[in-house]
Order: C-alpha cells, then sequence, then structure tokens
C-alpha cells in the first residue's frame, strides 16, 4: 500500500549500495501499473506478476539466483512465490500476512468501518483504489503459510513488528520442512505499516535486514552499469506513460503520461497529496492521468523533492514536517522546464489537499502557468509559525463546535479531545478578523483602501495573469470554511477576481475516499479544461460560482 | 488467558504497533473513542482471529460492528462458546 512505499525505496537504495541490485515493482491494479479493464481475477494474477517481475528482472542483469522481499500480502505473494521457483536465493518477509482468513476480515472490517457502501452486494468490497472481487477475496482467504512448502534450505528472514502464536506455527512448520528460518523482533517496522498521515519519511534503520542478508547470501560488490535497461514504456488504449527524471541533478522523479494520438501544447502537472507518492490517495493522481490523455491532454505527475521517487531535499528539512511549510515552487518551475523541452507550451497545476496549496503557490510563482486545478484547498496562506491544529481551529465555524456541544454522546470525546480555551481564544480571533475585514471590504468597495490580505494580493496576481483558477470543493470541507472567511459565503468574493470558477459538491469527502467521489471529480476538472484547452487559451471561461450536485 | 483480557491485551498491541494512544479501557468506553482507529479495529479483528480462533463476523449474518469496549468483548466470548 503507498505507506510503504517511501520505505521500500529507502530499502532498495539500501540494497543497492550494499551491492544487491534491487527492483520495486506494482501489482495490477496497484500504484503505476496498468489497470485490468477486464477486471480479471486480482489474487491469480498478482501472482504471476511476481513470476514476470523476477523473470524481467533476471533477463535485464543477468543474475542467476534472486531475493524475493515483500512486506504484508506482498510478503505472502513473495512467499506462495517461492514455493514454485528454484531461483530464489532468499526470502524476506516483512510484517507479513501469515492467514488469509484473518486477513480478509481486516478488509471486510476496515471497508465496512470507512465506508459501509464499500462492502458490495456480489461479496465483493471497494477499499481504497481496489476492487476485491468475491473470488478474489476467497482465494486470499484459503492462503495459510503454515502449509507453505518452501524449498529445503532457502533462507527465510521473518522480520515481525511482534512476537505472535501464527509467527512461531509458521516459523516451526517451515523448519521441519527443512527451510532455514530466522525469527527477528522487528519493531522499526511501524513506518510501513502505519497511515501514510503519519509518515515519518527519514530513513529507515534497516541494519538488522541487510546484517541477516550478507549472513545468508553474501555477495561481492556488483556492478549495475546497464541494469536499469531499456527506457520503460508503459501503455494501453488511449494513453502511454514514461518515467522522467527531471530538475537539478535529475534529483526528481515524475511519471508522464501523454494520449497515444495527437495532443496540443497543454500539459498539467499533478502534485503530491500530504506525503503520498505521485500515484495519489487511492490511485486518484494515476486515473486523473490517464483519463486526461483519453482527453487528448499530457500530464506530469510529479514527486516533490523527498517525496515518493524524488531525490531528498538538499537542504536537509525533514519532509515529515507539516507538507505546507516546504516552499515546492521551485519542484512544479523544474517540471515546466521539462515539458517545455518536450514541446509543450501552455501549463495547468494541480493537486488535492495540501497539494492544492502548492499548485496554488506554484502559479504564483512561475508566469508560465495559466491554469490552477484545485480539490479542498484547505488553506489560503500558512504562517510560519502554524501547525494543523491551529489551522483547522482558525478555519473551523463556531457552528461546528456548536453542532457538536449539543450532540450528547459527543461530550466526552469533545471534553477529552479539544483544548476549549484555545477553540474559544481562536474563535474570538476569527470572529475579530471577519469583523475587519468587513470593514475593510467595506472601505475597499469604495476604493478607499487596498486589501492586503496573502489570499487577496494571490488572487489579485493570478487575476491579472489572466490565469484560470479551479476551486472544487467537499460540501462541508474545512477549506470551504477557509474561503468563506476570507471571501464570503460560498466564496462567491472569489468571482471578483476574472478567471475563477468555485464548485462546492455534495456527497465528497475531503480525500475522495470513494471511486464515485473520485469518478466525479475528475470529470468535473477534466470537462473544465478540455472546455479551455477547446478554446486555444486560457482565457475563454467566465467565472463561475456554484453548487454542483453531481447526482 | 480469559477473552477478556486477551481482547485488552490485543488493543494495547494494536495500538502500540499503530503509534495510538488508548485512554483507559472499560466496557462502557465506546471504540471509536478509545484511541484506536478503523484501520487498527480492522487489524484487531484480524488479529483476534489469529489469537482466538473465532471469527464473530464471519458467522454470514450481517453482525453489527460493537459500540463499545464491553460489546466487543461480549461479542467475542459469545464467539467462542459457540465456536
Amino acid at each position: 500500500m503507498v505507506r510503504a512505499h517511501h520505505p521500500l525505496r529507502n530499502l532498495a537504495d539500501e540494497l543497492a549500495i550494499a551491492g544487491y541490485p534491487a527492483m520495486r515493482f506494482d501489482y495490477p491494479d496497484t500504484g503505476d501499473s496498468a489497470e485490468d479493464p477486464e477486471r480479471t481475477e486480482l489474487w491469480e494474477t498478482w501472482r504471476k506478476s511476481i513470476h514476470a517481475a523476477l523473470d524481467h528482472l533476471r533477463r535485464e542483469t543477468g543474475a542467476r539466483r534472486v531475493i524475493l522481499c515483500g512486506v504484508r500480502i506482498g510478503a505472502t505473494l513473495a512467499t506462495l512465490a517461492a514455493e514454485q521457483r528454484d531461483d530464489v536465493a532468499a526470502l524476506v518477509l516483512l510484517a507479513p500476512v501469515l492467514r488469509g482468513r484473518s486477513y480478509v476480515q481486516q478488509l471486510q472490517m476496515q471497508a465496512r468501518l470507512e465506508n459501509r457502501a464499500a462492502v458490495l452486494p456480489d461479496g465483493g468490497l471497494e477499499l481504497h483504489e481496489l476492487y476485491l472481487g468475491a473470488e478474489t477475496l476467497e482465494r486470499i482467504a484459503q492462503v495459510d503459510l503454515r502449509n507453505a512448502s518452501l524449498p529445503p534450505d532457502l533462507p527465510v528472514g521473518l522480520f515481525m513488528q511482534a512476537p505472535s502464536k501464527l509467527g512461531a506455527d509458521c516459523e516451526r512448520a517451515w523448519r521441519q520442512k527443512g527451510a532455514d528460518v530466522t525469527s527477528t523482533d522487528f519493531a522499526c517496522l511501524a513506518p510501513m505499516l502505519q497511515p501514510i498521515e503519519g509518515l515519518d519519511t527519514r530513513p529507515m534503520d534497516f541494519s538488522p535486514l541487510l546484517a541477516w542478508m550478507r549472513q545468508v547470501v553474501p555477495t561481492p560488490p556488483v556492478s549495475v552499469v546497464g541494469a536499469a535497461g531499456p527506457a520503460a514504456v508503459l501503455a494501453a488504449p488511449g494513453w502511454v506513460e514514461t518515467p522522467l527524471r527531471f530538475g537539478p541533478d535529475d534529483a526528481l522523479f515524475g511519471m508522464f503520461c501523454r494520449p497515444d494520438g495527437d495532443a496540443g501544447d497543454l500539459a498539467v502537472i499533478i502534485g503530491n497529496t500530504g506525503l503520498n507518492p505521485h500515484y495519489g490517495v487511492a490511485r486518484f493522481a494515476v486515473q486523473f492521468a490517464r483519463d486526461l490523455a483519453r482527453s487528448g491532454i499530457a500530464s506530469f505527475r510529479i514527486d516533490f523533492a523527498g517525496l515518493g521517487d524524488s531525490a531528498d531535499r538538499t537542504d536537509k528539512i525533514p519532509v515529515s514536517a507539516p507538507e505546507f511549510n516546504i516552499d515546492r515552487s521551485a519542484d512544479i518551475g523544474a517540471a515546466i522546464d521539462l515539458l517545455s523541452q518536450l514541446g509543450y507550451r501552455r501549463f495547468a497545476v494541480h493537486g488535492i489537499c495540501s497539494g492544492a496549496y502548492h499548485a496554488l503557490h506554484g502559479a504564483v510563482a512561475d508566469q508560465r502557468i495559466g491554469v490552477v486545478l484545485m480539490v479542498n484547498l484547505p488553506v489560503l496562506e500558512w504562517r510560519s509559525d502554524d501547525d494543523l491544529f491551529s489551522v483547522t481551529r482558525r478555519n473551523t465555524k463556531l457552528s461546528h463546535y456548536v453542532q457538536r456541544l449539543v450532540a450528547k454522546e459527543a461530550w466526552g470525546r469533545l471534553m477529552r479531545d479539544l483544548d476549549i480555551g484555545k477553540i474559544l481564544w481562536t474563535q474570538a480571533e476569527r470572529t475579530a478578523e471577519r469583523a475587519r475585514d468587513a470593514v475593510l471590504g467595506w472601505a475597499e468597495r469604495r476604493g478607499w483602501v487596498e486589501r492586503q490580505s496573502v489570499g487577496r494580493r494571490i488572487m489579485t496576481a493570478l487575476s491579472r495573469r489572466q490565469v484560470k483558477t479551479f476551486f472544487l470543493f467537499s460540501s462541508g470541507d474545512h477549506g470551504v470554511d477557509a474561503i468563506e472567511q476570507e471571501f464570503g459565503r460560498g466564496g462567491t468574493g472569489l468571482m471578483a477576481f476574472a478567471g475563477t470558477t468555485v464548485r462546492i459538491v455534495p456527497g465528497l469527502d475531503h480525500m475522495l475516499t470513494a471511486g464515485a467521489m473520485r469518478r466525479t471529480a475528475i470529470d468535473l476538472m477534466i470537462r473544465y479544461v478540455t472546455e479551455l484547452n477547446d478554446g486555444g487559451d486560457a482565457g475563454s471561461l467566465p467565472n463561475q460560482a456554484a453548487a454542483v450536485n453531481p447526482g | 488467558m480469559t477473552i477478556r483480557s486477551t481482547v485488552l491485551d490485543q488493543m494495547a498491541v494494536v495500538a502500540k504497533q499503530q503509534n495510538k494512544v488508548l485512554v483507559p479501557l472499560a466496557d462502557g468506553v465506546l471504540l471509536l473513542e478509545s484511541g484506536l482507529d478503523s484501520l487498527c479495529l480492522a487489524i484487531l479483528v484480524a488479529t483476534l482471529d489469529d489469537e482466538l480462533g473465532v471469527d464473530p463476523f464471519g458467522s454470514g449474518d450481517d453482525v453489527a460492528i460493537p459500540v463499545t469496549v464491553g460489546d466487543l468483548v461480549h461479542l467475542y466470548e459469545a464467539a467462542a462458546v459457540h465456536s
């Protein structure tokens, strides 16, 4: 899953440094890999993909033996692959799913808790980007690694967060069948297994794993020259994708996606959402990019410095800091430089949540950007002493707290979770700001003063450059509060700025967690940008503000 | 170990692994206010099946999700009796 992307990148880097050339890959229907339009049963598809990956790696590098490494269900798949091959030198299992039945329960429970509609009538479920059909769930449920028949003497490193009865059972069963099992408590697995929002992107300590590998598969330093093989290209009807390096020292990474036919000169740059890699939350960026391509528009979904597959920042600011604190305009500018070299002349930039914030500020910084597509922009201004909690308090209406107070069952949680003093103080500050804004707005309408708030400065600058700004909000999102605080109810004050469109759409949540929400957002943005594209420039649409019911 | 102690122990284990802070656990504590989020609760259900060998949610009925810690304990105690 997404949360393991960055730690696995670090592990691959460390393995390569230690002399073990490493290849990471995404299973079909995950990450940057292609989707199966037929929705073939996924479990067998994933199992086959491991063999395809191993064969590719051997073919490209000349390696005779491979070490298989996986996290959670990836470790389970690796174990099943090792049963069938004679070229596996060792098996590295990081918190493997040992028993499919309980894992299916976990998926079903998570789906029920996050979105009741995610448990489908046909017995399948929709969880984040994945549709797991009833047959796939049944196949996963049948897996029990205690019954795995691993090749005799195969070194197996079982790295678990904590001892478990099931882990001990597996270890015993594999030893009885001749495998050379080493079981290690590996508490530092946590960053791979926790939600991405709490991810600490500082490098994990993989030294216990590397020490074990050196012991069981000692290897001399290996030259990896040429091991990368030819430039990768992934294509399907409607789109063609190529991974590209860009920026200073080619330290940044992005996935360039273009139509498989004629393309215009407009390209959309898609930034990270929070700390998620370039493929986005629930693969939103992948879906958006490929749908754009099918509409004749190219895109470049990038990792900002220190995220996803881009190298760490040279200034060593930890990217685990609130993701708003770091100026990403240089990364966006570097992406435009590359796209310009590829022949594109008009540029849009898109982001969700913090990505929307960086898109907006990137557009201010880079005059080549003509269109900004923002989903649930949470804040217009991030002050140097801000944190997520203070911004949430500042942007949350008092009525939100009042609603919580009158809900009797919420009392306990409210009193425990919230700092009432800080809330009241922030609300007083907010009220004062609104009063000040009202007075300044009145004076501004009479031409007596010129407003100087950051939000207005941004919109004024973009409007003067005729930049088109598309604000898409989920109804009830905190970002709506932030916009209303500055621009009035429904953000109607934004209409004073030429080229602005605001959409507030019911039925969405902040991160577009359900597939139907992502579909709605993508359709709205593609409709907007294709109309601009068909118009030939970025100045053809009138200002609009509306609440849209997609149903 | 009793079912109750296993459930409470595993709640603590999952909380630690997921870097969550548990509130003092008592029967009346709401699960979603225990400090565990939806992912933690899903992992807990899987872990309890591995540890106890019972799956109260897999009975074929649409078993309601327990609301409180006490509900969760009673659900597993009842499932253990019937398994």
